[in-house]
């Protein structure tokens, strides 16, 4: 049984979702934005949740090594 | 030193010795830490966020600043294992000393951080890396503490000794109640200096409380099971892998997450912060009158963590922390109801007197909201009448209907989303904007908020030494946190996020509720089931003992 890191990845795997969710739909919605200030600041949004994302994926990751490697 | 055999320790009828008042000092510094910050960070975000994200986008920037706390709740789980690990191997007091040293440096240093407008992204990004450090940090300080005080406790007594661990959460609300009060309420600086650069000063204030912990820890001596432990060379090699992949112990982590602490950790929120939230957005009751019902019920119920934690040495910790799991669960609807009826009984009688249904298209969910959201009328008028505290029904539009949104309140119509209009309808059917102070019942509402605190005694009081004695001494800091972070960060940490989404969706104030109340009566279940109490166990004893 490795379900208690089991749920550590879990965890990490629907933050890691949810914020490459959140990035990927504000990339998707840049296109329909005027270039300008607003959009330069939604672009910069959309890079930090994916900063999150990738927090998240590696977390993820740790926490898949830990139960596969043991 | 204080260990088991130490006639320097008191009886188990004693009061606490001196030696018995250091360790628990010293080991509760780390959860003052944590709920301080917890309190700071949650409090203060609206204030920095809007200064480490670009101008104009308020919504997105605080959500984006919850999800950099959200990151730092996320690791915790592998501080818990990263210093568990280091704990079990090394020792509870160095790394103790870490875990501190790390947490304090790193919530000192956001009152530092630059902003935006002199680093541009480089500033949420340097934030969220203090709050990773924190997380780490964080997970591993909590196990430490509980096993540290647990295994100098007398056997009989470690229910009550680890109790005084449970409450310094409370000491760590009223501190931050206090530093930010100070720094808000009593004129020391504008509402606009305040914004500007006074949320930084509760962040380094705790730069005094860290030099504090450092100097009392440093005089600390090592956990006497510990010792005896290493001195037997019965030292765990690999507590990780013993911990978690090792039959049965894995079994009772993930059976401590989800029959005890998962429980625990909506219950604890639900007493102290969703109720807080209720009182202020649902129903309308200032700030600084919010505070202090909170802060005086917290007062009232502080000493009940020490009375659950005596009561657990005798008559056993699963039972009083199951209890409290299951009176929470059948009683949180008609509690929160009376809240209403006590706090805001205008407000009860405007919803009763005056149904609203909200008959649209095009509604949409919007819990993750960025600069490229588009909200439509339906979208609108349900945020509206949820952020003003009202119950509505959703109903399918009529055929035919040109309009996207119909909202009808009593008999009066509107169509399409206008703010001031509703505003206007809600106010000529007598809608109460805020509670009026001279309507609140004092007496039932701090009644109703103790009985919360009540709860959150029962299921938090113990809990630490039921942890404790859950797994052998060589495991024990490695397996005790996990569950603890889990069930604290994220069963318990996720419930504004969950009760919010609820609420708005179902178009009830009360719906959020089923969220702690499903997760209580999980955690009684399975505990009632498949966990046992320990409380008489000694925590010497071989791995055997616990199986």
């Amino acid at each position: 049984m490795k379900l208690s890191l089991s749920l550590t990845l879990v965890i990490a795997i629907a933050f890691t979702a949810l914020c490459l969710a959140y990035a990927g739909y504000g990339w998707w919605e840049l296109g329909g934005m005027a270039p300008g200030q607003a959009r330069d600041d939604a672009r910069g949004f959309v890079l930090f949740w994916a900063f999150l994302g990738a927090i998240g994926l590696v977390s993820a990751y740790v926490a898949w090594r830990l139960t596969r490697e043991r | 030193m204080a260990t088991a055999a130490n006639p320097a320790m008191p009886s188990s009828s004693g009061g606490l010795s001196r030696e018995e008042s250091k360790v628990i000092f010293a080991s509760s510094l780390g959860t003052v830490f944590e709920w301080y910050d917890f309190y700071l960070y949650a409090v203060l975000a609206p204030f920095f966020a809007a200064l480490f994200f670009p101008p104009g986008n308020a919504t997105a920037a605080l959500l984006s600043a919850f999800a950099a706390y959200a990151a730092g709740f996320l690791v915790r789980p592998f501080g818990a294992l990263i210093f568990g690990r280091i704990g079990d191997l090394v020792g509870r007091k160095y790394t103790f000393l870490v875990t501190i040293t790390v947490m304090g440096f790193s919530t000192f240093a956001v009152g530092l951080l630059p902003t935006y407008a002199s680093v541009g992204w480089l500033a949420p990004i340097l934030m969220v890396s203090l709050r990773l450090l924190q997380g780490l940090a964080l997970g591993g300080e909590y196990g430490g503490a509980a096993t540290y005080v647990a295994e100098h406790a007398q056997p009989g007594r470690r229910g009550y000794d680890t109790s005084w661990i449970q409450t310094t959460a409370t000491l760590g609300l009223f501190l931050a109640l206090i530093v930010i009060g100070v720094c808000r309420f009593t004129g020391v600086m504008t509402p606009a200096q305040f914004s500007d650069w006074g949320w930084r000063l509760p962040f380094l204030v705790s730069l005094v409380l860290l030099i504090f912990s450092i100097y009392i820890r440093l005089k600390l001596n090592e956990s006497p099971v510990f010792q005896r432990m290493k001195a037997e060379g019965k030292g765990s090699k690999a507590p990780l892998t013993d911990s978690f992949l090792r039959y049965p112990n894995n079994k009772y982590v993930l059976l401590a997450l989800l029959g005890a602490t998962a429980g625990q950790g909506v219950v604890w929120y639900t007493g102290q912060f969703y109720a807080l939230f209720f009182l202020t957005i649902t129903l309308k009751v200032d700030g600084v009158t919010a505070y202090t019902l909170i802060g005086i019920s917290l007062l009232l119920g502080t000493p009940f963590f020490i009375f659950f934690g005596w009561l657990s040495d005798k008559i056993g910790r699963l039972k009083i922390i199951l209890a409290g799991c299951l009176i929470a669960a059948l009683t949180y609807f008609p509690l929160f109801a009376a809240l209403t009826h006590y706090v805001n009984p205008a407000l009860e009688a405007f919803q009763k007197a005056t149904p609203i249904t909200v008959a649209a298209k095009d509604c949409n969910l919007h819990i993750f909201v960025g600069p490229w959201s588009k909200f439509s009328d339906c979208d609108r008028t349900q945020d509206f009448l949820t952020k003003s505290g009202l119950s509505f029904t959703a109903t399918p539009l009529p055929a035919g209907a040109t309009d996207s949104v119909i909202t009808r309140i009593g008999d009066t119509e509107l169509k399409g989303f206008d703010a001031k209009a509703l505003t206007e309808a809600l106010k000529a059917r007598g809608y109460p904007p805020s509670a009026a102070k001279d309507q609140i019942n004092w007496g039932m509402t701090l009644l109703i908020l103790f009985i919360f605190l009540i709860f959150v005694t029962m299921v938090y009081g113990p809990i630490a030494a039921f942890l404790v004695e859950m797994f052998p001494t060589k495991i024990r800091y490695t397996s005790m946190s996990l569950p603890y972070h889990i069930g604290n960060g994220w069963f318990g940490g996720m419930l504004p996020l969950v009760a919010t989404a609820l609420v708005a969706a179902k178009g009830d104030i009360y719906y959020g509720l089923w969220y702690p109340i499903i997760v209580a009566l999980m955690s009684f279940v399975i505990g009632i089931l498949f966990l046992r109490d320990r409380k008489d166990i000694d925590l010497h004893a071989d791995e055997s003992a616990y199986q």
